[in-house]
């Protein structure tokens, strides 16, 4: 099994608010916490809800008091925020889900990190010329590697795909050997998923 | 997984289909206080879904999508099947119970390529399978063409984007289910009836399944139940099937529904609507409906119904 970067993912600038107009930082990614730099230092007084443990990881690494941890993604989490928490700071990437947030809630933004798509290697997609099994994490990455196995000639019908949910498998389209769907979008799922398919795939 | 779950939930793979049995999952989990893998998914590969470049009703009906997880339901694989209703057969044999009715998200269908159904390009050719929403199209807009459209929700983009088709359909709930907020234009359920059942998430176990029945009800959504059972009581009673043109539209308030219901001839030139309001348990009035437009419906619409799938 090979791991490939499909993105590499780089600080940006931005200005850094004043944090007492905040009750907490809404963090979807650890990407937040290892790339937003120097400014988060300004912000370590706010406590942190992360979407998720590996988030949470991140900010605590940080030096940040992380107060929940979610478990059903970004909208879930604004769903049932306390009421302690009602001026939330979004730290965030350029793409990013909407959220609509409810009951006089307010989310400000500050994108503090990029994502950039990296080019499938020639050695990858020599490999997957031979067939192979493909675990995408996310819409955009099945959407950027669709368009590679477009650029490199790769044939779909040698590839079986894995996603790590529907909406994952939906941005992926047809074409392929198989597609298989995660049962819950965590990495022992979709291991759970490769393993067989890895030993038949050749 | 839990080497024991707690219930076995049968889905077909498709990506819209393993979001429906993902809310269906997290919703029995809510309401029990479980952990997720407490419910297995059990994902199984319906006929329907290896055949994508035939309409539906040509290759054998909605029995296609439910087929195999009745199989499995009846071999005691899964404990209860996760459904699309509006992929669900009118008559359903007397074994099989629907648990629960998850409530029902937005009815609306979606139209991509155009923002209106009126803005649409003289003699545009439209991709639809269903045939009642290329009977709904050529009514309101009789210079259009219709080809069979079928696939997932990526595939009929690729289709609309590399300009075999200048629009197409969709439903506004299977797009949200798939994270697709705000693509395309809604259009107004009002104007636009949706298909029967459109937007409603069933979960059907074995009628004598207690046990599962039991855990089934606590997330049964009594009014969004009432609709569906209302509108497929209107299909048992116009018999139609999948190639029938048939559009409805449920409204509550008060423990009754105002059902609208409208049939069409395959060409659209022909279009009955017809009202009923009745108590939300009365499943005659609407099964009632369904028989006298269908003897009031020319040929060219009966014609298309009177035969169950």
């Amino acid at each position: 099994m090979a791991g490939e970067p499909l993105f590499a993912v780089e600080p940006v600038d931005w200005s850094v608010p004043n944090a007492s107009g905040y009750d907490a930082i809404l963090a979807g990614s650890a990407n937040a916490f290892r790339y937003g730099g120097e400014g988060l230092k300004d912000l370590a007084s706010l406590p942190v809800l992360a979407v998720g443990a590996a988030t949470a990881e991140a900010a605590g690494a940080s030096d940040f008091q992380v107060e929940e941890i979610g478990a059903r993604g970004m909208q879930a989490l604004v769903d049932r925020l306390e009421e302690r928490f009602r001026r939330l700071l979004r730290l965030t990437g350029q793409t990013r889900v909407q959220l609509r947030p409810t009951g006089g809630f307010e989310i400000d933004e500050r994108i503090v990190y990029g994502t950039r798509a990296l080019p499938l290697p020639e050695r990858i997609a020599a490999d997957l010329r031979k067939g192979g099994v493909v675990a995408l994490h996310s819409g955009a990455a099945a959407e950027h590697f669709c368009g590679e196995c477009d650029r490199l000639g790769l044939h779909r019908s040698l590839i079986s795909i894995i996603a790590l949910a529907p909406r994952v498998a939906e941005r992926a389209g047809g074409g392929w050997r198989a597609v298989d769907i995660c049962p819950l979008p965590t990495d022992a799922a979709l291991l759970a998923l490769a393993e067989p398919l890895c030993k038949n795939a050749r | 997984m839990p080497a024991n779950p707690k219930l076995r939930l049968g889905t077909r793979r498709s990506p819209l289909a393993m979001a429906q049995a993902q809310e269906a999952r997290t919703r029995l989990c809510e309401a029990y206080g479980w952990q997720e893998n407490a419910v297995e998914l059990v994902p199984v590969l319906a006929i329907g879904d290896r055949i994508a470049d035939r309409p539906l009703a040509e290759i054998g009906g909605k029995a296609l999508w439910t087929r195999e997880l009745d199989k499995w339901l009846s071999e005691g694989r899964i404990d209860a099947a996760v459904h699309s209703m509006k992929d669900v057969e009118t008559l359903r044999p007397e074994w099989l119970a629907i648990g629960a009715i998850l409530p029902r998200a937005d009815k609306a269908d979606v139209l991509l390529g155009a923002a209106s159904v009126a803005q649409l390009s003289p003699g545009a050719v439209v991709g639809t399978s269903a045939p009642r929403r290329a009977a709904q199209l050529l009514h309101a807009r009789p210079d259009c063409k219709v080809v069979t459209f079928r696939g997932n929700v990526s595939t009929r983009l690729a289709k609309l984007a590399a300009g075999e088709v200048q629009a197409t359909f969709l439903a506004t709930a299977g797009l949200e289910r798939l994270g697709e907020k705000g693509v395309g234009t809604r259009l107004d359920p009002a104007v636009w009836l949706p298909a029967p059942a459109q937007a409603a998430i069933g979960i059907e176990c074995r009628s004598d399944d207690d046990r599962t029945r039991e855990l089934l009800s606590a997330v049964d959504h009594q009014s969004s139940r009432a609709e569906v059972l209302g509108e497929r009581a209107l299909l048992e009673g116009l018999g139609g099937s999948c190639h029938s043109p048939i559009a409805v539209l449920s409204d509550q308030a008060r423990g009754r529904i105002a059902l609208r219901a409208a049939i069409y001839s395959a060409d659209g030139a022909v279009r009955i609507e017809e009202q009923v309001e009745f108590a939300a348990d009365d499943l005659d009035a609407p099964r009632q409906l369904g028989g006298r437009m269908l003897a009031e419906a020319p040929e060219v619409v009966a014609s298309l119904f009177g035969r169950s799938l």
